[in-house]
């Protein structure tokens, strides 16, 4: 079951959002844990400032499987305000038509079937809900390990900028909003192995 | 008093320009006032609504808190009412970053009704999209449009109005800031890349040749593109460009 809320309305989905974070205190596989530039405290100054958007989804026991959060980069970002100095040349991004993607975090197996499926639920609304909103591409920073995870759902990201690997090889990615990109994990999302 | 009939219709590509370049040039907020009032019949639209939600602060507290092409009896009545604080548009957009329209929302208290009764003395439309703006300190605005067309914003013309009017929304909202000192006023330079794939757009090479050229891939191009388009205020590309030209930046 896939939940959409934002950090204001965090109130009347108690149940997803405190999993949510108790996942990311966690760190689930999407978070890398040797990059201490991710290890984030479980609500930081962009839940309880700029009320994002979360993505929750739990498995069939209500145990989390993946979450995202997002912001939108017209305003306050995570690149903009905590990780610019991180990559260089680093881009001002900013348009009504980009997003901002932060907190990825899976806790499902994502090489299994099941978990997979789940895993692409939570992708698969995002960019549902990015298409339906006039956004056309969203960014994010990831540890770079997680680029399997990314293919593994079907919805890769270019890579924009990425730090060097003695610092814990975080990237700046870019995923392209289309219908050809839904239609691509939607076929991941039902492949039996 | 005339009703305007508004269609369906979206803003022409060059009407679109024509208004943003409007909305980034205004000097004072009586020229922001007047650019919004342009607003419905450029765009096939019944009123447009700016609303910014946060405090105003004292220096400009007797300012109205944005600009409305509602009938000024309505607007009086809604500050003198302070019907911000039940308003059920307002409150939505408080909790979300997404648009949504009015239909969607619920009514919840006695004062919510008694908003919606007495809105109803004045035509403010049959259809309202609200698209909540953020800008870059954090600030929190609503942008709002109405139409005669009870289907105006429904289905595949959903997505179209979004797009268009979330750019606008997104300058207003700049430009109130910038003229009202809510903001410090940004100059925004273009970065490298983004002059990079600018003068490459300017010789007309196409976004895949410009990748070529440059090494990087598609998405990337398309990526630098849209941001040198916001930074200039630009509906396209080439209006981008004309604009970057004439700032001197490429």
């Amino acid at each position: 079951m896939v939940y959409t809320f934002s950090y204001a309305q965090r109130h009347q989905y108690a149940d997803a959002y405190n999993k949510m974070m108790q996942a990311r205190g966690r760190g689930g596989e999407w978070y890398d844990a040797g990059s201490s530039l991710l290890n984030r405290p479980e609500e930081d100054v962009f839940d309880r400032e700029y009320n994002p958007l979360y993505i929750v989804s739990l498995n069939e026991q209500g145990e989390h499987a993946a979450s995202l959060r997002v912001l939108p980069t017209t305003g306050p970002t995570m690149l903009r305000c905590d990780f610019q100095a991180c990559f260089e040349p680093c881009p001002d991004i900013a348009s009504a038509h980009v997003w901002e993607c932060s907190c990825l975090c899976g806790t499902a197996d994502s090489t299994s079937p099941a978990g997979r499926a789940t895993t692409i639920e939570t992708s698969k609304t995002l960019c549902r809900m990015a298409l339906e909103n006039g956004v056309q591409q969203i960014t994010g920073i990831y540890g770079k390990s997680m680029m399997r995870l990314f293919r593994r759902i079907g919805w890769e990201p270019n890579i924009l900028a990425q730090t060097p690997a003695e610092e814990g090889a975080l990237c700046l990615g870019l995923w392209d909003v289309s219908s050809l990109a839904l239609r691509h994990m939607a076929e991941r999302q039902i492949l039996p192995f | 008093m005339l009703k305007m009939k508004s269609s369906s219709r979206q803003m022409r590509p060059v009407a679109l320009q024509d208004m943003l370049t409007a909305i980034t040039q205004a000097a004072s907020l009586q020229d922001l006032d007047h650019v919004v009032g342009t607003l419905p019949q450029k765009g096939g639209l019944f009123h447009v609504v700016y609303h910014y939600l946060g405090d105003l602060g004292p220096k400009v507290a007797d300012l109205p808190p944005g600009f409305a092409t509602y009938p000024e009896e309505w607007v009086t009545r809604y500050l003198q009412q302070d019907y911000a604080q039940v308003d059920p548009v307002v409150r939505r957009a408080r909790e979300s970053l997404l648009p949504f329209e009015w239909r969607e929302l619920n009514v919840e208290s006695a004062d919510q009704q008694k908003l919606l009764n007495d809105a109803r003395d004045f035509d403010l439309g049959q259809a309202a999209l609200s698209l909540p703006v953020r800008g870059v300190e954090g600030q929190n605005a609503l942008f709002t449009i109405t139409s005669t067309d009870p289907g105006a914003f429904a289905g595949p013309n959903r997505m179209a109005y979004v797009r268009d009017y979330q750019a606008i929304g997104v300058y207003l909202h700049e430009a109130f800031v910038r003229l009202t000192r809510l903001a410090q006023e940004s100059a925004l330079e273009l970065s490298q890349q983004e002059r990079n794939c600018l003068k490459l757009a300017a010789d007309g090479l196409l976004g895949k040749d410009i990748a070529h050229y440059l090494k990087l891939p598609e998405a990337a191009v398309r990526l630098y593109l849209r941001i040198a388009r916001h930074k200039l205020a630009a509906t396209c590309t080439g209006s981008a460009v004309t604009i970057a030209r004439q700032q001197g930046l490429i």
